[in-house]
C-alpha cells in the first residue's frame, strides 16, 4: 500500500471492474483490474463486493459516456471507497471523511501544504500520502509484532468470485438480491500457507495458552483469598453449644450483609426515613447518589417501578413526618438472607427487631395484639429502651383477614386516629418478608408497601463466605469445592451452609479435606423450590446444555403432569421444523403413552405406572427441544375445549328435554340426525317480515317453523346485547350444535326473529286450546252414556266456548228466611211488635234535609258582589 | 247563606254562615219555613257546630275584614228609605268534612 499510483491509473483501477464486467464478466485473468483487497477470513461471506459490482455495473453503463475524472462519484459508489484505499482524490472530500480521525497522527512534523502552490487535487493527494505513511508508522511503532505480518497476502476476488458458475471448486452463495455468487473454495493448508500463519501466531494456540495462564492466577489468588480474608468472623462465645453454622456466622454487622448493596441501601433508607417520627430527628430527604446508579448497573437486581416512579412524583414522607410506604415488603427466594437483612438494619438503625412469624398465631385478634404490642408500646427490660421494629417473616402464609387488617392499620392516618379510638396511626417502622410477591393474600399490601425484592447472593460472594466460615471452622476445603457447593445452593446460602455442617460432621471426624465427591453425595442442599407449570413446559422446549438431566427433576418438580402434556401437545407443532412430520409422530406416540398410562392408572387407581409419566415428558423433551426460543403458549385449549363441550351438551340436553312426545327420538339421533337439520327450518325464507304481505308459501313455511320451534321446546328470549339493546335469541341455542363456529350466519334477521317469536306464540295458544278442547272431549265421552246426546252436544258446545270469551257469572244470594223473634219463654213474637218496640222517632235521620259536602277550596271562584246589585 | 242574630246597641248583629257544600232536601217542594238544622256553640271553647241532617259541622268563626250591613228598602208613598235591619261582622264557616251521625244502629242480626 506504499505506493500510489497516479490519477490515470487510479481511474483504471476504479472503473476497470465495470469495464471488465461490461466486456465480459467472467472472461478475465487480467490482474490490473482486480482490488487489491484482502479476504478476510476464508470462508466469511462477503457479500459487499459483488453487491458492489452490480451496482457499478448498472451505475456505469449509465453514466461512463458521461463520466469524467472531476465527477463526484455518485451515492451508490461511496461505500466502496471505504473499502477500497483512497484512489478517489478527485473527490471533494476532507481528509477526515477518508481516514476517520487523523487525530492521532502528529501534524507537526507534517506540514499541511498551503493551497495555493499546487492544484487542490494534488494538494490532497499529497496529504492522503503523508496520513497513510505517518499513521502507518505510528503503528508499527506501538505494535511491533504486527511488522512481521504486515505483508499481507493478496487476494482477488475475480479469481475467487464469480458470478457464473465457475471451473474452479466453488461454493454457491445467495447475496441480499437473489443474485447468485460462486466463491471459490480453497484447502485449508493452502490457505494457511498463504497467510503465512505458523502455529505460534495461531489464535488457538495463544487463546489457550492464556486462558491456562489466567486460570492459574485466579487459582492461586483463591487460595491466597481465605488467609488474607478481612478478618475471620468472630464467633459467638455466649453460644457455644449451638452447632448451627448459620447462627455462628449469621451478618454482625452492614459490611457482612451478603446481599446486593442496592437492596441493603434500600432498606436502610427507608428504615431511616421513620428516624423523625420515632426518633425526633430530621431526616435528610435527599438520597444517596450512588443507590440509583447502582440499580441502574446491576440487572439483576432492580427496585419496583413504584419506587423508581414515585421518588420523583411524591415525596417519601407524608404530612404526619412517617415514610410514603408505611411497610416494607422483601420478597425473595428462600434462604438468601431476607429476615437476616431485616434483623440487622433494624438493629443498626436503633430499633429493637420484633418477630412475628409463621409459626405465631396469625389470627386477626392474634395480629392485632401483636400488632399494638409491637408499634404502640416500648420495652421496659431492654436497657436501652430502643423503640420496636415489627417483623413479619412468612406474610404470603398469613390469611387475608390479617393481611388487611396490617393494611388498614398502616393506611390510617393521624387524623383518623383521633377520631377512631380503635384504629391508631402506625408509628413503628414494620418490616414484612414473603417468598411469593404474588400471593394472592399480599395483593391488598403490595400496593402500599415499599416492594424490595432481595435476589440471591452471587456466587463468587456465596464462594468467599463459605472459605472464611470453612476456615473458621478449621475444614480444609479447596475453592472449586466450595465453588461448587455454591453453585448447587443457587444462592441459597443457608441450604449451602446446611450442606457444609452436614459433610463437616461427616468428614471432619476422619480428618481429611472436605472433596468434591462428599459435596455432590450429600442428598440435601439442592434449591428445593417448586416450578411452575410454565418454566417446565419452557424447559421441555429449551435445550440444556448444562445439564441434560435436569429436566426430569424440572418435570418431577412441576408435578401436574396433565397439564404439562397438554401444553406439550400445544406447542408441539410449532417447535421444530417438521417437514416429514418425524418429530410430530414421535412426540404423539409418547403422548399416546402418556394418556394410556395416565388413564390407566386413574381407572384402576393403581399408582405402580405413575412415575412412568415423567418419562414420557423427559422424551418429549429429547425429541421437541431445540435451542431457538419458543414462546410457549399456556395450555388452555383442553379447558376451553372441555368447556365449549359442556356447553354444547347442556343444550343438547335441554333440547332433549323439551322436545314434544311426537317428536321425541333417542338422544343421539336426535344430536345426529335431527339438530343439525333444524336451523334450516327454523329460518323460513321472507321476502319481508311483515307476515301480512307474505305469499302462501312463506306464510306455510313460517308456520312450520313455529310448529318446530312447539315441538323442540324452542323459544325466542329477549336478551340484553352488549350494546344494551334487547334481541331475540334462540333458547335454547340449537344453532350452535348445528353449525360449529359460523352459525351467525344462519340465524334468521332480527325483524323475522320477532315474526317468528309471535307466530310461535300463536301456534302455543291454538295447540294449548286444541288440547284443552281434547281433554275434555274425552270427559264427555265418558259420562256421555248417561246423557243424552242432545244435553252431550249441548255441554260441547258449552265447552267449546274458548277461554277468553267465558265471563264469570255472579253467584246468585240465597234469599235468607226471616228471622223468627221469640220471647223468653219461646213463643214467637210478631214481627209488627219487634219492629215497633225499636221504631224511637228519629229526628236526625228522618230529616228532610241533608247536605252534600263538596271537596277542595272553596275559595277556588272568587267573584265581586257589589252593592248595587243587591238593591 | 246568612243569619243569626244578636243585639248591639240596638240594631241586630248577624252572622253569616258559611258552607262548602249543598243543603238538599228530600222533598219536591217547601212550604212554609223549614228546619234546616240546629247551630250549637261548644260551652267550652265556643266553636260553632252545626248538625245538618244526619252530620255534625265544625267550624269556627271568623271576623268578616269588611263589615257588612243588612239594609231594608222601604218603599214609603212618597220616598224611599232604607232601613238598616242588622249589621254583620262575622261569619261561621264550615270548610271541613262533616261528620256522619250514627242514629239508629241496626238490630242485632
Amino acid at each position: 500500500m506504499s505506493d500510489f499510483p497516479d490519477p490515470d491509473e487510479e481511474y483504471e483501477l476504479m472503473y476497470a471492474d465495470e469495464l471488465e464486467l461490461l466486456r465480459d464478466i467472467n472472461e478475465s485473468d487480467d490482474s490490473n483490474a482486480v482490488k487489491r483487497k484482502q479476504l478476510p477470513a476464508k470462508r466469511s461471506l462477503d457479500f459487499s463486493s459483488p453487491v458492489i459490482n452490480k451496482t457499478q455495473i448498472t451505475q456505469g453503463s449509465n453514466d461512463i459516456v458521461s463520466f469524467n475524472n472531476s465527477q463526484p462519484i455518485s451515492q451508490s459508489l461511496q461505500p466502496l471507497d471505504d473499502y477500497l484505499t483512497p484512489k478517489n482524490a478527485s473527490n471533494k472530500r476532507t481528509a477526515d471523511d477518508l481516514f476517520g480521525d487523523i487525530n492521532d497522527i502528529d501534524f507537526e512534523d507534517i506540514e499541511l501544504p498551503s493551497k495555493r502552490q499546487k492544484t487542490e487535487e494534488e494538494n490532497d493527494l499529497e496529504l492522503i500520502n503523508r496520513i497513510l505513511e505517518s499513521r502507518k508508522l505510528k503503528q508499527s511503532l506501538l505494535e511491533p509484532s504486527r511488522v512481521k505480518n504486515d505483508f499481507q497476502p493478496t487476494y482477488l476476488s475475480k479469481e475467487n468470485l464469480s458470478l457464473n458458475i465457475p471451473r474452479w471448486p466453488f461454493m454457491p452463495l445467495t447475496n441480499s438480491d437473489g443474485q447468485r455468487i460462486y466463491v471459490k473454495l480453497e484447502s485449508e493448508e493452502s490457505w494457511d500457507s498463504s497467510l503465512g500463519i505458523t502455529d505460534q501466531t495461531s489464535l488457538h494456540s495463544t487463546f489457550a495458552k492464556a486462558w491456562e495462564e489466567a486460570r492459574r492466577v485466579l487459582e492461586e489468588k483463591q487460595n491466597q483469598k481465605p488467609e488474607e480474608a478481612e478478618q475471620p468472623i468472630q464467633v459467638l462465645e455466649t453460644d457455644a453449644n449451638n452447632n448451627l453454622l448459620l447462627e455462628k456466622y449469621r451478618p454482625q454487622s452492614y459490611l457482612d450483609l451478603l446481599s446486593e448493596e442496592p437492596v441493603n441501601r434500600a432498606l436502610l433508607h427507608w428504615l431511616h426515613l421513620w428516624d423523625k417520627i420515632v426518633f425526633n430527628k430530621e431526616v435528610k430527604t435527599s438520597e444517596p447518589q450512588q443507590r440509583n446508579s447502582f440499580s441502574k448497573r446491576t440487572g439483576q437486581f432492580q427496585l419496583t417501578n413504584k419506587w423508581k416512579g414515585k421518588k420523583e412524583v411524591e415525596p417519601e414522607i407524608d404530612e404526619d413526618g412517617r415514610p410514603h410506604h408505611k411497610v416494607a415488603l422483601l420478597c425473595g427466594p428462600p434462604g438468601v438472607g431476607k429476615t437476616t437483612l431485616a434483623h440487622l438494619l433494624a438493629k443498626i438503625s436503633g430499633y429493637r427487631p420484633v418477630e412475628l412469624n409463621a409459626s405465631d398465631e396469625r389470627s386477626v385478634e392474634a395480629f392485632r395484639s401483636a400488632l399494638q404490642a409491637a408499634t404502640l408500646m416500648r420495652s421496659v427490660l431492654d436497657k436501652d429502651r430502643r423503640p420496636n421494629c415489627l417483623i413479619l417473616d412468612e406474610i404470603d402464609g398469613a390469611p387475608l383477614p390479617t393481611v388487611e387488617l396490617l393494611v388498614k392499620w398502616c393506611t390510617a392516618t393521624v387524623a383518623e386516629g383521633k377520631k377512631k379510638a380503635k384504629t391508631h396511626p402506625l408509628r413503628r417502622p414494620v418490616i414484612a418478608i414473603c417468598n411469593d410477591l404474588y400471593a394472592t393474600s399480599l395483593r391488598p399490601l403490595r400496593s402500599v408497601a415499599l416492594v424490595i425484592q432481595v435476589g440471591g447472593a452471587t456466587s463468587e460472594r456465596v464462594v468467599r463466605r463459605l472459605s472464611r466460615i470453612a476456615a473458621g471452622e478449621r475444614v480444609a476445603a479447596a475453592p472449586r469445592t466450595l465453588a461448587a457447593l455454591a453453585a448447587r445452593a443457587a444462592g441459597d446460602l443457608r441450604a449451602a451452609l446446611h450442606v457444609l455442617a452436614l459433610v463437616r460432621a461427616r468428614v471432619g471426624a476422619a480428618g481429611r479435606q472436605l472433596k468434591m465427591e462428599d459435596v455432590e453425595n450429600a442428598a440435601i442442599g439442592t434449591k428445593d423450590c417448586h416450578k411452575t407449570l410454565m418454566q417446565a413446559l419452557q424447559a421441555v422446549f429449551t435445550v440444556n446444555d448444562q445439564n441434560p438431566d435436569e429436566i426430569m427433576k424440572t418435570i418431577q418438580a412441576a408435578g401436574e403432569y396433565d397439564r404439562l402434556v397438554d401444553g406439550i401437545f400445544e406447542n408441539y407443532l410449532s417447535s421444530r421444523v417438521d417437514g416429514r412430520l418425524l418429530v410430530a409422530c414421535e412426540t404423539m406416540s409418547w403422548l399416546r403413552l402418556h394418556d394410556t398410562v395416565s388413564s390407566w392408572t386413574m381407572r384402576t387407581q393403581n399408582y405402580s405406572l405413575y412415575s412412568l409419566l415423567p418419562l414420557c415428558v423427559a422424551r418429549c423433551h429429547a425429541v421437541l427441544a431445540t435451542r431457538t426460543p419458543l414462546r410457549v403458549k399456556f395450555p388452555m385449549q383442553a379447558q376451553e375445549m372441555y368447556r365449549k363441550r359442556q356447553e354444547l351438551e347442556c343444550i343438547l340436553q335441554s333440547v332433549y328435554a323439551g322436545c314434544a312426545p311426537s317428536v321425541a327420538l333417542s338422544r343421539n339421533s336426535l344430536q345426529l340426525d335431527v339438530l343439525p337439520l333444524l336451523p334450516y327450518l327454523l329460518s323460513p325464507k321472507l321476502r319481508s317480515a311483515n307476515v301480512q304481505l307474505c305469499s302462501e308459501s312463506e306464510r306455510r313455511s313460517l308456520t312450520n317453523c313455529a310448529a318446530a320451534m312447539c315441538d323442540y321446546g324452542l323459544q325466542l328470549v329477549p336478551r340484553r346485547q352488549p350494546a344494551g339493546l334487547f334481541a331475540l335469541e334462540l333458547e335454547p341455542d340449537v344453532y350452535k350444535i348445528a353449525f360449529f363456529g359460523n352459525e351467525e350466519r344462519a340465524r334468521p334477521p332480527p325483524a323475522l326473529r320477532q315474526a317468528i317469536a309471535r307466530e310461535q306464540q300463536l301456534e302455543m295458544i291454538r295447540r294449548n286450546e286444541e288440547m284443552m278442547t281434547k281433554g275434555s272431549g274425552k270427559e264427555n265421552t265418558k259420562e256421555g252414556k248417561l246423557k243424552s246426546d242432545k244435553e252431550k252436544s249441548k255441554e260441547f258446545m258449552e265447552a267449546r266456548v274458548p277461554n277468553h270469551l267465558q265471563r264469570l257469572q255472579p253467584k246468585i244470594l240465597e234469599k235468607k228466611s226471616q228471622q223468627v223473634h221469640k220471647d223468653f219463654f219461646g213463643r214467637i213474637v210478631p214481627i209488627s211488635q219487634v219492629q215497633r218496640s225499636d221504631a224511637v222517632p228519629d229526628v236526625i235521620s228522618s230529616s228532610s234535609v241533608f247536605y252534600q259536602y263538596r271537596e277542595g277550596f272553596n275559595n277556588a271562584v272568587r267573584r265581586s258582589v257589589r252593592t248595587r246589585d243587591m238593591l | 247563606m246568612e243569619s243569626k242574630t244578636e243585639t248591639e246597641g240596638g240594631v241586630p248583629e248577624w252572622a253569616i254562615v258559611e258552607l262548602q257544600g249543598l243543603i238538599q232536601t228530600k222533598k219536591e217542594s217547601l212550604e212554609g219555613p223549614t228546619v234546616v238544622g240546629d247551630l250549637h256553640y261548644y260551652s267550652r271553647n265556643h266553636h260553632p257546630v252545626l248538625i245538618l241532617g244526619h252530620h255534625v259541622l265544625n267550624g269556627k268563626e271568623v271576623k268578616l275584614d269588611q263589615p257588612m250591613a243588612v239594609i231594608e228598602k222601604v218603599n214609603a208613598s212618597d220616598k224611599t228609605e232604607y232601613k238598616v235591619r242588622a249589621v254583620v261582622k262575622k261569619k261561621i264557616l264550615f270548610k271541613s268534612r262533616p261528620k256522619p251521625i250514627i242514629s239508629n244502629v241496626a238490630e242485632k242480626v
